[in-house]
């Protein structure tokens, strides 16, 4: 199967969704097993962690700081950005620092297979790093009360989040060099401090997207003033992904090698 | 042959050397281990910023750069405008003390991103054997990179400090008497500022010593300033008793701010610090461990590093 990937897509249809699988695959596997992976995994267990602590300490359940500290403030505003960021920017961004992302872009395949693929692979990681340990520490802490509400809000709400995230950070390792800085600058300064300042940031954040979603299936029917409402972070989360991905089809369409280099 | 630190030594004739291939040696001045070590920082300064670099490595020091003076020049006009209204004495109206907790974001965000800068493509390129097998030890390497680094987040720090003062003393026609309370505050600005800056410099480099490439080594030292302060957060509020409170010490930031209201002599900002009950004189001393222990690791990471 993967002979028939490596000599391009031009092939059967079944040939054509090889391709997809294939790159997905071949990114998957450099991504994990790597130190980092594990590292992120750890980071992953942490809330995990401190929330079974904080039941065990039978002190924090239903206390506002400690919820917040660990759904809000761990978990949405540190390991979510984190995690796309680094499978963001990694899915393309290590094979064109290290020079083989030459290999893939000169084979004849559609760059919208190759941005489809990589999405997937940056999409599904992080997900799957952020939304079980997201689930599993919301059902420990008892968000929202005793039923499940708490934690299907907090899977479904960092699951759009990461998809999101991943997406934009994707968008942008193929604009610039140093997506990575600028990243973390979006997540620092712009949802950090400024959305915190200036209201009106809240449309064009992320994590205010995530929040409002989580928020709005822990608490049905109370509507919070100081976020979003559950259509507006819909709406703007998927408006967020459609112009990440063309932009990211369109610069990987006439992308110059090297350009992205440093 | 001039400097007495050499290493290299240059002999005179080609007999007894099989690497000597006959090229012509060099015999000219050799300017020794100091003058090293001044370019070495003067590079590493100058890299930290960007000069001498492409147009896009420099948005992100000019960024960090600029948006803490942008803040000193709102303190600026709030002061103002309170002097205009005659309301100065409200104390409301931030000033020095509160300088470092508007603009700590920005030295986290510059030491996050260029200290990997200064160290990893030495390594990845595998140039760090060209620098040791010179006049520059290996101790040399890592001071200079950390006196580099530091002194920039001290450039990024004392700028705001240096606008307020310059408003202040502008602000009234009392310039005398301005100078006077001004300068009252200057040596617990520069005690502050130097020490936040050679300790989030150290804790940053010391990252970007065991993390060759520099993507994960940004997102590494981002999260070991970040995580700790949460975790401790949380722990913090579950007040699991009076022992429980030490683990504060762990977190920078907040070291870093008890540490800065040891020097202005006023109450640690709201939050985690007070409610454990130390006191703030223990941050200061906390900082001080964390800078020299950052340091002394970072120092001892180069002593044995592969070159």
């Amino acid at each position: 199967m993967s002979g028939q990937a490596a000599t391009g897509a031009p092939a059967a249809a079944s040939g054509r969704r090889s391709v997809i699988l294939t790159i997905a695959a071949l990114t998957a596997r450099g991504l994990l097993g790597r130190r980092r992976s594990l590292l992120l995994a750890l980071l992953a267990l942490l809330p995990v962690g401190i929330a079974f602590l904080v039941r065990l300490s039978g002190r924090g359940t239903g206390d506002e700081t400690v919820t917040t500290a660990i759904m809000d403030r761990l978990i949405v505003t540190t390991l979510l950005p984190i995690v796309g960021l680094v499978f963001g920017t990694a899915v393309l961004g290590a094979e064109l620092e290290d020079g083989t992302a030459i290999f893939l872009l000169i084979k004849p395949i559609d760059r919208w297979r190759i941005v489809l693929a990589k999405l997937i692979v940056a999409v599904g990681l992080s997900i799957a790093f952020v939304s079980p340990s997201a689930f599993v520490a919301a059902a420990i802490l008892q968000v929202g009360g005793p039923g499940w509400s708490g934690a299907v809000g907090a899977v479904v709400g960092t699951a759009v989040g990461a998809t999101v995230y991943a997406t934009v950070f994707f968008a942008l390792s193929l604009v610039t060099g140093r997506a990575l800085a600028i990243g973390l600058i979006y997540v620092l300064v712009w949802e950090g401090v400024l959305a915190g300042l200036l209201e009106g940031i809240r449309a064009l954040s992320i994590r205010q997207y995530t929040l409002a979603i989580t928020d709005a299936i822990t608490h049905p029917g109370v509507t919070n003033p100081d976020l979003l409402d559950l259509p507006t972070a819909l709406i703007l989360s998927c408006v967020a992904i459609v112009i990440a991905a063309v932009i990211a089809v369109r610069r990987l369409r006439s992308f110059q090698i090297g350009q992205a280099d440093d | 042959m001039t400097a007495g630190g050499d290493r290299v030594t240059a002999g005179p004739g080609r007999a007894g050397s099989i690497f000597d291939l006959g090229y012509r040696g060099y015999d000219g001045p050799r300017l020794g281990r100091r003058h090293a070590f001044t370019t070495l920082f003067v590079g590493a300064l100058r890299a930290t910023f960007g000069l001498g670099r492409p147009g896009r490595a420099k948005i992100l020091p000019a960024f960090c750069l600029v948006f803490p003076a942008i803040i000193a020049v709102i303190f600026v006009a709030l002061n103002a405008f309170a002097a205009r209204f005659g309301i100065s004495d409200i104390g409301a109206i931030p000033g020095h003390p509160e300088m470092a907790g508007a603009v700590g974001v920005f030295a986290t965000i510059l030491v996050a991103v260029q200290a990997p800068e200064l160290l990893g493509r030495d390594v990845r390129y595998r140039v760090l054997t060209l620098y040791f097998s010179r006049a520059l030890l290996r101790t040399d390497y890592a001071l200079a990179k950390l006196g580099a680094l530091s002194t920039a987040v001290v450039i990024l720090m004392l700028v705001p400090h240096i606008i307020l003062t310059v408003g202040a003393v502008l602000l009234t026609t009392d310039i005398a008497g301005a100078l006077g309370r001004e300068a009252s505050d200057w040596p617990a600005i520069l005690g502050s500022v130097l020490l936040t800056a050679v300790a989030t410099a150290a804790v940053a480099l010391v990252v970007a010593a065991h993390i060759a490439r520099r993507a994960y080594a940004t997102v590494t030292v981002f999260g070991v300033f970040i995580v700790p302060q949460i975790i401790v957060a949380v722990i913090i509020a579950l007040d699991l008793g009076p022992a429980s409170h030490w683990v504060v010490l762990v977190d920078l930031s907040t070291v870093l701010d008890a540490a800065n209201a040891w020097f202005f002599g006023i109450a640690p900002s709201p939050g985690v610090w007070p409610e454990t009950g130390l006191p703030v004189l223990l941050g200061a001393v906390a900082s001080l461990v964390i800078a020299v222990g950052a340091s002394a690791i970072m120092v001892q990471r180069y002593r044995t590093i592969a070159a």
